[in-house]
């Protein structure tokens, strides 16, 4: 403590020194004979203002040097593999065309009817083929999915080789700064296709700030139709139903997964209450198909409220 | 209902018929015509209304509704379009206002009423005019308050003022018309207020009351400034006017506004003046709301395409006033523009909407149905129902019958095998049996089955399947069936 203060007051006397030369008090009074106590020697003081360059600049400058070029050699490789998973996710963004569905009409059975203002339940077969989701998107999907994701694992070994070889070259107590090895953490790849499985690592960051707008899936909308006057396709009830997306992409700021549809054949039933008096209005089942957040387009008929009282 | 109101009118001409006279006649008609009013379920204008009052009804059939133009407005779901609509007379009232007339029966002579948007006449109807309050009143309208009146321009202090009941009260208003009764040209009046002791208390007793620190009490008489007067309340009480030229004394009310600024002339003068008076009829103005039927907007395209719709609500204002020309008493019809807000839509969607149709849904039906034609048919698969329906159950049929085989194969080679033992004791005297001189049965397609291999082919192939679930039901020509189904694999 005391050692501190004896420092802090010679550091203090120096700045006051180096500020401003003091001049040299008054002796007290009547003592002549005492010795007197030396002046300061201010000018020598004055030179330790300066000193000469301290050693471990170089040092300094070395490792400034290597973090400055492995930051570019990071930013050089972050936004290569950005475009790269870019190319990845624009290969998932191919529309898919539709399923393949057939849907047969469970014959009524008239004979049971009692009046022609009854309603009766009528029973829809729905069959229906989804194939595997790289065959929906069109040819060449599968081949392009895998060139690109070859060409990203590819890019990103070369860049783990080539960035440990820099920081191998950098000074040995240099220390790959923060951000950048957080940047760096690995993210997995993942995509699961009909043949199997795949996974790899790049750079978290080429994950940051991506964006995939997923192609919406189908929905395949069966409805028991009628013809009506200026209406051909006038639904009696419908039924909506939600088709797998051709391909599932779950993107993340740390990971990214692609799941390819598998292959499925399938049937269903879907039953409706109609009023018998619409068998003679050219009864049938249709199916129609729409993205999912689009809906289907619709015709408006208007008839006079009492005309079309009248009709029934 | 539109069949009561006939009927009623039949009825009614039926009875009227031998009735003695015309005045027995109108009686009867409009006591008819009261009792189908009082009636709810006879109510002869519901009838014809539809259950509406006849004001709502005539509005509704008058005014028609039409989307003029339009701003867009940008919200976070896409653009939305504010389109102003407007109300036209465009309607037609003949017809309502013809079943009215007949169930009130034909009149010539009576009441003419006119109804119109205030610009122009859309539509006549005379009523008895015995019947005529009736049927104001089924109008909504009373018949009181559109009852003319005479009103008296004049001037005080050179401000113009209107006198009537309302401004300067009954007493006083009719003191006024009759001093000016007779007269052709405007008037001057003077109105002389009297009073049996002082209308305002004397200003001059006002003190400022001041208390010092030493509580001694200073009074100092001051001067109000500003009009805080104090009024004797019995004073004006006993107040009277007097209009030169008439000996008759009209008590004061300053609840009238023309009163209280004849009033406050008079109280420095003693008297005030109503100059440059006339006399004028009013035709008051009697209105009131209604709704107009619910419109609905639908956003059409090409083809009657759908993009949706959006509802409206609106009211009319019926104004009733008599007039002095063709029609006794005239209604107008007119509503405020409405703005109807619709969409949201995304900015692709809006070049198709060609059109806003407004309907009211109680008189037009909307239908709406699918624009496109149905999907393309495909057959899944391309096979029949029954054999897609075998596909979908195959795998798990497959999978059964080939995992079976591979143990019904040992057990029926092991069979083969105790058979020949069997038969080869029987055959030896001694009963010792060389079993190594065996030969087991050769299936040279069996013996290469593989349960897997079996799957795979098995899935793919209809006949391959069902050779092989014949097969795991145990036939006992097995080890030959097992052959024929191994030779015939489609992917041997």
């Amino acid at each position: 403590m005391l050692r501190t203060h004896l420092l802090l007051a010679a550091a203090a006397a120096l700045v006051s020194a180096c500020a401003k030369p003091a001049p040299p008090s008054p002796p007290a009074e009547n003592l002549e004979n005492v010795r007197r106590y030396e002046l300061d020697d201010t000018e020598g003081l004055r030179r330790y203002c300066l000193t000469d360059g301290i050693e471990g600049c170089s040092a300094v400058e070395k490792l400034a040097a290597a973090e400055a070029e492995l930051r570019d050699l990071h930013a050089e490789q972050v936004a290569a593999e950005q475009e790269a998973v870019e190319r990845v996710l624009d290969v998932l963004k191919a529309p898919d065309e539709t399923p393949v569905m057939r849907i047969t009409a469970i014959p009524l059975e008239p004979d049971t009817w009692s009046s022609k203002d009854q309603e009766v339940p009528a029973t829809l077969e729905v069959r229906s083929e989804v194939p595997r989701g790289f065959d929906a998107m069109g040819e060449g999907t599968k081949s392009a999915l895998r060139r690109e994701l070859a060409a990203l694992r590819a890019l990103h070994k070369g860049h783990t080789a080539a960035f440990k070889d820099l920081e191998k070259r950098a000074p040995r107590s240099f220390v790959v700064p923060a951000d950048i090895a957080k940047e760096r953490a690995p993210a997995p790849i993942s995509a699961s296709v009909v043949e199997g499985n795949a996974s790899f690592e790049i750079l978290s960051a080429a994950l940051v700030d991506q964006e995939f707008e997923r192609v919406a899936p189908w929905v395949a909308v069966v409805s028991f139709v009628i013809t009506e006057d200026g209406l051909p396709f006038r639904a009696i009830d419908d039924h909506e139903l939600p088709m797998p997306a051709a391909v599932e992409v779950a993107l993340s700021e740390s990971s990214l997964a692609i799941t390819e549809r598998v292959p499925k054949a399938g049937k269903t039933e879907v039953e409706s209450t109609i009023p018998v008096a619409a068998v003679c209005d050219t009864l049938r089942g249709e199916v129609r198909y729409r993205r999912a957040d689009t809906p289907l387009r619709l015709q408006a008929s208007f008839l006079p409220a009492k005309a079309a009282e009248g009709g029934n | 209902m539109l069949s009561s109101i006939l009927l009623f009118s039949l009825v009614g001409s039926a009875d009227a018929a031998p009735a003695p006279g015309k005045e027995l006649a109108e009686y009867r008609q409009a006591e008819a015509y009261r009792e189908a009013m009082d009636n709810r379920e006879a109510n002869a204008v519901a009838s014809v209304t539809g259950g509406d009052s006849l004001t709502e009804a005539l509005a509704s059939q008058l005014l028609r509704a039409k989307a003029r133009s339009g701003e867009f407005k940008a919200t976070d779901d896409g653009y939305q379009y504010l389109v102003s609509v407007g109300w036209g007379a465009s309607g037609s009232i003949t017809s309502t206002l013809k079943q009215v007339g007949s169930a009130l029966g034909s009149a010539t002579r009576g009441e003419r009423f006119c109804f119109g948007d205030g610009d122009d006449i859309r539509g006549r109807l005379t009523v008895a005019d015995n019947m005529a309050d009736a049927f104001l009143d089924q109008l909504g309208v009373s018949a009181d308050a559109i009852e003319p009146r005479d009103q008296i321009l004049g001037q005080i202090k050179n401000e113009p003022v209107a006198l009537n009941t309302s401004t300067m009260g009954s007493v006083l208003f009719s003191g006024v018309l009759g001093a000016l009764e007779g007269a052709r040209s405007p008037v001057d009046l003077r109105l002389t207020l009297y009073a049996p002791k002082p209308l305002v208390a004397d200003d001059a007793d006002d003190v400022l009351r001041v208390t010092t620190k030493k509580k001694r009490v200073i009074e100092i008489p001051v001067e109000i400034i500003g009009d805080v007067a104090k009024l004797d309340p019995e004073a004006v009480k006993a107040a009277r006017w007097r209009i030169s030229g008439t000996s008759r004394e009209i008590p004061l009310d300053l609840g009238y506004a023309v009163q209280r600024a004849l009033f406050t002339t008079a109280l420095k003068t003693g008297a005030a003046r109503l100059d440059d008076l006339s006399k004028e009829v009013v035709y008051p103005v009697a209105r009131q709301k209604v709704a107009l039927p619910k419109q609905e907007m639908h956003l059409l395209g090409d083809r009657n395409a759908w993009y949706g719709m959006q509802t409206m609500e609106a009211k009319a204002t019926v104004s009733a006033q008599r007039t002095s020309g063709d029609c006794d008493i005239e209604l107008a019809f007119t509503a405020r523009d409405s703005e109807v807000a619709v969409g949201p839509l995304p900015a692709g969607a809006w070049p198709q909407i060609k059109s806003f149709r407004l309907i009211d849904p109680a008189q037009t039906n909307t239908s709406l149905a699918y624009l496109d034609e149905p999907s393309e048919g495909r057959d899944p698969g391309g096979v029949s129902n029954p054999d897609f329906d075998e596909r979908l159950t195959r795998a798990g049929r497959c999978d059964a019958a080939c995992n079976a085989i591979p143990s019904l194969y040992e057990a029926r080679m092991a069979a083969a095998r105790a058979a020949w033992i069997n038969e080869a004791r029987e055959a030896s005297r001694s009963g010792d049996v060389d079993e190594s001189e065996y030969t087991a049965p050769k299936y040279r397609f069996a013996e290469t089955f593989d349960a897997e291999r079996c799957v795979e082919v098995c899935n793919a192939s209809k006949g391959y399947a069902q050779c092989v679930e014949d097969l795991a039901l145990g036939p006992n020509d097995f080890l030959r069936g097992l052959d024929i189904c191994q030779a015939k694999s489609p992917l041997r």
